[in-house]
């Protein structure tokens, strides 16, 4: 790389911009605002399916299931009065329920013990009735009712608790998102026969989650009382909480960010020129980023929403390194010009070399099965990508147009530097004991560096993956206790569905495929085996409604309880079912009669959990139907176990597009292959320390803390470009090892050391947040930050003494 | 299915003659439709095309005779295909006696058994369609109150758009419709269309009389559709055509009993 010639570009580059400076400002605030007028359309997604890619097999499986039978995530709203039927009570609940149904928007059903469905047949009677219509209000009344409902197998686990002290209201929302409708009546009528679905649907979205979550929230608190104590569980509560924490963190770690550039921005600089400018250059990168995603339709999640603390902590490097060199040689010569060149000269090819390591390490995600990992990779890079050219362009104008106050020079001690610091013998002193420790004892160095791997790699053989978004909340959080009683009460909230398709309209009529559906769904209320069993609570399909309608037609004598082994007798249950006025068979098969819809619910889980038993899920439906049907499992359940196998595979491939990339850069950054090599060591190994802290202490990798390794690793090498670039100059100078060190860290080892305290606390800022995903995610990569400025400070100066010798050596061949 | 009483008769004639003079209130429209001359008795064919929302289609075959007795109405509905359920049949006796219950029996022939069905509610699909029982019957005008929103046209025939909202909840229920609007054609008096709210909120029904014929005298609408939507996005659609109708046959007096109906369609 021909460095000078770089260097040149950028000063006959800072001309032009300061000749055309109001042009160039004009442009590129018109450009900015093109795009910043997006921003009113970015959303939020906190769905569980927004993990996963749009295309992903397993979502278009979910997706389709949905469209056919609608969002199979619920609302569970438990209770646990002091009796169950005592009449007050069960007015309530009634009350509760119609409201329920009158109030809360994007509704699609709300079941409870109010309307149930009852089916049951005397002599020569049939009745299909809402449950608690069908018995009186008086005593006797209240006490059939409770023989009656205890009794029937459908309600138990789905509405009551085995026990019979818990109920549950089950609510259902819509699947699509609303859609505006033509005021002009007429507009509704079909001029044609068929069918015509004009565009893509698309479904509920996070505002209308909110809207419906926040709907049911006020009724339960407008009811809950000592008679009436309730828990609400469901993913779509999970997500609303989700979204709100989500909100509140980011609206938090901005301007938390926000103040701690300025208050740095001030000590460094101390004028209001270097704490606008930067601040002006960080602000529109991190906008213009969100409007880029806004544009391209990509809503924020609960990956990206660490994008704006990420941006302004890392954007800000740029600036500062910049400004460093700009106002030392703006005070000593007064010329503000010629400082822009020169600042930009010296530093253009060091910030658009480090912003490209930190992209690189950033769009290695982009390849990530996770799509939310994915979008977090490639916005992540466009932030850091338009942090470099605002900090080469805006940056630059910035100072031309403004007012620049000149400070006197004053030197205390110390000779000043190219790099135009200020020199200050706390950090002299330090930095002389980290030249020193390093250069004399650069095999100690090097050997505890080896141990350190040695121990870290035994901790990453243990680390474990996990996935499960309620742990993330602490304890405290009502969701977590509500989720855990309902899975014990009622054993689960998390779906799984299976598909199956006959293959011919009305192929369900079929009594050995009935009676295969009916055997299957007995047989899955145990899955898997030894530890990682798993009891399914309530099995739902349309065998059910068969047995319920054969023993109500046969005078309710339980020996009846059964699928029909007639073809036409079961034909005809089913029509009359359909005739009966509960539309309830429209959610377990497809209007041809042609698939048929079992559904489980587990207990919420880690994802490993789930991994497990999709296996043992789908060799139990093959067997059932012995290939004579088509069978599909998907489910939310299935969605967690392919985020948790999405996550595995994009890390593996994330890190290893990571290292590669880097590394290429590396070596063409120092232009000689053994020696770029080498200077990965200390850019890996602070990333293998965090990893192996992790797997000793039994913190997981999630969607969160498996960014760590690229994000660190983009970081960490910033440090090792700036050292290794000033190295390799004073040794070209000097040809002396030591000294080189000692000049390197004296001048950008102090710039190293100011932007690491920036940037760690850019990512301790997430440890504020009470998920703990976050909080881990903060901690681990402000330490892997950290750890890298040792690794750039003590490792890589004493892999530079073992390998050029400590004193005098003429082994410049190693240079370019 | 009324005989046209003489009230009706009086107010049809109150509105040919007084057209020019005052406009017929809502109220008065709506007698006008369920007075309608539509036979004493009936039987028809009625091809059942259940349709869902890729599409896909299911056929059914029924076969449909009904009788008026005084102000109530006797009807029995026996299914012809497919061959599944062939020969299940519904005898239904819809009483014009506010608040009484229709009586419902059905014969399964699988299970060679006669059962009643007890259910005051006819918000429940009339045989899986995407019509109810309350769509196959005329509504008790004392439960609603009417409005005349405008006067429009429907493919070319000038007709009265009607709002009619239910007075009570219990209504709304038992129908299973919030409030509809319906377009009666000005010269027949026949609801060619109607906007119908379901009770679980942002569904609406459009029925549309695609084919309207007179047969007999008697207008007679051949081909209806009835179609669910979600905002603008069909869910489920029905269309009912029928074939052979005839009216006035002298039927039997003993043919809308339990015995006739486990005897089957033929």
């Amino acid at each position: 790389m021909n460095k000078v010639a770089i260097e040149r570009g950028f000063v006959s580059f800072a001309g032009q911009l300061i000749r055309w400076k109001w042009t160039a400002l004009v442009a590129v605030l018109v450009l900015t605002a093109l795009l910043l007028s997006n921003l009113p359309k970015i959303t939020i997604d906190t769905s569980n399916e927004g993990f996963l890619r749009a295309d992903d097999p397993i979502l278009l499986d979910y997706n389709r299931f949905r469209e056919q039978f609608g969002r199979d995530e619920v609302v569970l709203v438990s209770l646990r009065p002091a009796d169950l039927f005592a009449p007050e009570f069960l007015q309530k609940l009634k009350r509760f329920h119609a409201d329920l149904e009158e109030q809360v928007p994007h509704l699609d059903e709300v079941t409870s013990l109010v309307n149930v469905r009852y089916t049951t047949g005397s002599e020569d009677e049939l009745l299909v009735e809402d449950l608690m219509e069908a018995f009186s209000d008086t005593p006797e009344g209240q006490q059939q009712l409770k023989d009656a409902a205890m009794a029937h197998p459908f309600y138990k686990n789905l509405l009551i608790s085995e026990d019979g002290t818990v109920t549950t209201i089950v609510i259902e929302t819509q699947a699509f998102s609303e859609e505006e409708v033509d005021d002009e009546l007429s507009a509704g009528f079909d001029e044609v026969d068929g069918i015509i679905e004009p565009t893509e649907r698309t479904f509920l979205t996070d505002e209308e989650n909110s809207a419906f979550v926040q709907a049911v929230m006020k009724l339960v608190e407008q009811y809950r009382g000592e008679d009436f104590p309730m828990e609400v569980a469901g993913s779509p509560v999970v997500m609303e909480i989700l979204k709100k924490s989500m909100q509140s963190d980011m609206r938090q770690f901005t301007l938390t960010m926000v103040a701690i550039i300025f208050i740095f921005l001030f000590l460094l600089f101390r004028r209001v020129s270097g704490v606008i400018a930067p601040l002006v250059v960080v602000i529109l990168s991190l906008t213009a980023t969100i409007a880029m995603m806004a544009a391209t339709g990509v809503p924020l999640k609960l990956t990206t929403q660490i994008l704006p603390s990420f941006i302004l902590a890392v954007g800000i490097g740029d600036s500062i390194h910049i400004l460093s060199i700009f106002f030392r040689r703006y005070d000593h010569n007064g010329d503000k010009s010629e400082a822009i060149k020169f600042a930009l000269g010296h530093s253009g090819l060091a910030v658009m070399m480090t912003s490209l390591t930190t992209a690189a390490g950033l769009f290695s995600f982009s390849t990530a099965e996770l799509g939310a990992v994915a979008e977090l990779g490639v916005f992540g890079g466009i932030g850091v990508l338009f942090a470099m050219l605002y900090s080469l362009i805006v940056l630059p104008l910035l100072l031309a147009i403004l007012p620049v106050r000149q400070r006197a020079v004053s030197l205390k001690n110390g000779e000043s530097d190219e790099e135009g610091n200020t020199t200050n013998s706390r950090m002299d002193h330090l930095l002389d004991s980290a030249v020193a420790v390093a250069t004399n004892h650069s095999a100690k160095v090097v050997l505890i560096s080896a141990l350190l791997f040695v121990v870290a790699i035994a901790g990453i053989t243990q680390l474990e993956f996990k996935h499960d978004v309620l742990k993330w909340f602490p304890e405290s959080q009502p969701i977590r206790q509500a989720t855990e009683h309902i899975d014990r009460d009622m054993g689960g909230t998390i779906s799984v569905e299976v598909l199956v398709d006959s293959g011919e309209q009305e192929g369900l009529y079929d009594p050995e495929l009935m009676a295969s559906l009916a055997e299957l769904q007995d047989g899955l209320d145990t899955l898997g085996e030894g530890e990682s069993q798993l009891r399914s609570g309530k099995r739902i399909s349309v065998v059910d409604i068969l047995r319920e309608t054969n023993q109500a037609l046969n005078e309710n004598q339980s020996s009846y309880y059964a699928v029909p082994t007639e073809r036409g007798l079961l034909a005809q249950e089913l029509l009359l079912f359909e005739n009966s006025g509960s539309d309830d068979l429209e959610k377990m098969v497809d209007s041809e009669l042609r698939t048929a819809r079992l559904t489980l619910r587990l207990p919420w889980r880690d994802a490993g959990a789930y991994t497990v038993l999709v296996n043992d899920i789908e060799q139990r439906v093959d067997n059932a139907f012995g290939g004579q049907v088509e069978s599909s499992v998907t489910g939310l359940m299935m969605i967690f176990a392919r985020t948790l196998d999405a996550m595995m595979t994009s890390m593996v491939k994330s890190y290893s597009i990571a290292v590669v990339v880097i590394t290429l850069m590396m070596i063409l950054l120092v232009g000689h292959f053994r020696l770029g090599l080498i200077s990965m060591i200390p850019n890996l190994l602070p990333i293998i320390i965090v990893l192996g802290i992790m797997g000793l202490t039994g913190l997981p990798l999630d969607a969160f803390t498996m960014l760590i390794g690229s994000i660190a690793l983009g970081l960490a090498v910033d440090d090792t470009v700036h050292f290794m670039h000033n190295f390799q100059r004073y040794y070209r100078k000097s040809g002396d090892t030591v000294e080189a060190i000692t000049h390197t860290l004296h001048t950008s080892g102090r710039a190293m050391v100011v932007t690491t305290i920036v940037l760690s606390l850019g990512f301790f800022i997430f440890m504020r947040s009470e998920m703990s995903n976050l909080f881990n995610f903060g901690g681990l990569t402000g330490l892997a930050i950290i750890l890298a400025l040792a690794a750039d400070m003590l490792l890589a100066p004493a892999l530079m003494t073992l390998i050029f010798g400590k004193s005098n050596n003429p082994q410049q061949g190693a240079q370019s | 299915m009324k005989k046209i009483s003489q009230s009706g008769v009086l107010v049809m004639l109150f509105m040919v003659a007084g057209a020019t003079v005052a406009a017929p209130t809502a109220r008065d429209i709506m007698e006008a439709v369920n007075n309608r001359n539509d036979g004493d008795n009936a039987l028809m064919q009625m091809e059942m095309r259940l349709i869902d929302k890729r599409g896909k289609e299911r056929v059914r075959q029924l076969k449909k005779m009904s009788q008026d007795k005084g102000e109530d109405s006797y009807s029995l509905l026996f299914f012809l295909s497919p061959s599944d359920v062939k020969n299940t049949g519904f005898l239904t006796y819809d009483y014009d006696e506010s608040g009484r219950d229709d009586d419902q029996w059905l014969y399964l022939p699988a299970l060679r058994k006669t059962k009643r069905i007890a259910n005051d509610d006819k918000s429940g699909s009339f045989m899986g369609s995407d019509f109810n029982y309350s769509d196959m019957t005329d509504p008790d005008l004392d439960d609603y109150n009417f409005t005349l929103m405008k006067e429009t046209e429907v493919k070319g025939h000038p007709v009265w758009q009607i709002k009619s909202v239910p007075k009570s909840k219990e209504t709304i229920k038992e129908t299973g419709y919030r409030q509809s609007v319906v377009f009666v054609r000005k010269d027949n008096y026949v609801v060619v269309r109607a906007v119908r709210w379901l009770e679980k909120k942002g569904k609406l029904r459009y029925l549309d009389v695609k084919k309207l014929e007179k047969i007999d005298g008697i207008w007679t609408p051949m081909e209806t559709a009835m179609t669910t939507k979600q905002g603008k996005r069909t869910q489920h659609k029905t269309v009912i055509r029928y074939s052979s109708v005839q009216y006035d046959q002298g039927l039997d007096q003993g043919m809308f009993s339990v015995r006739r109906l486990e005897k089957g369609a033929d």
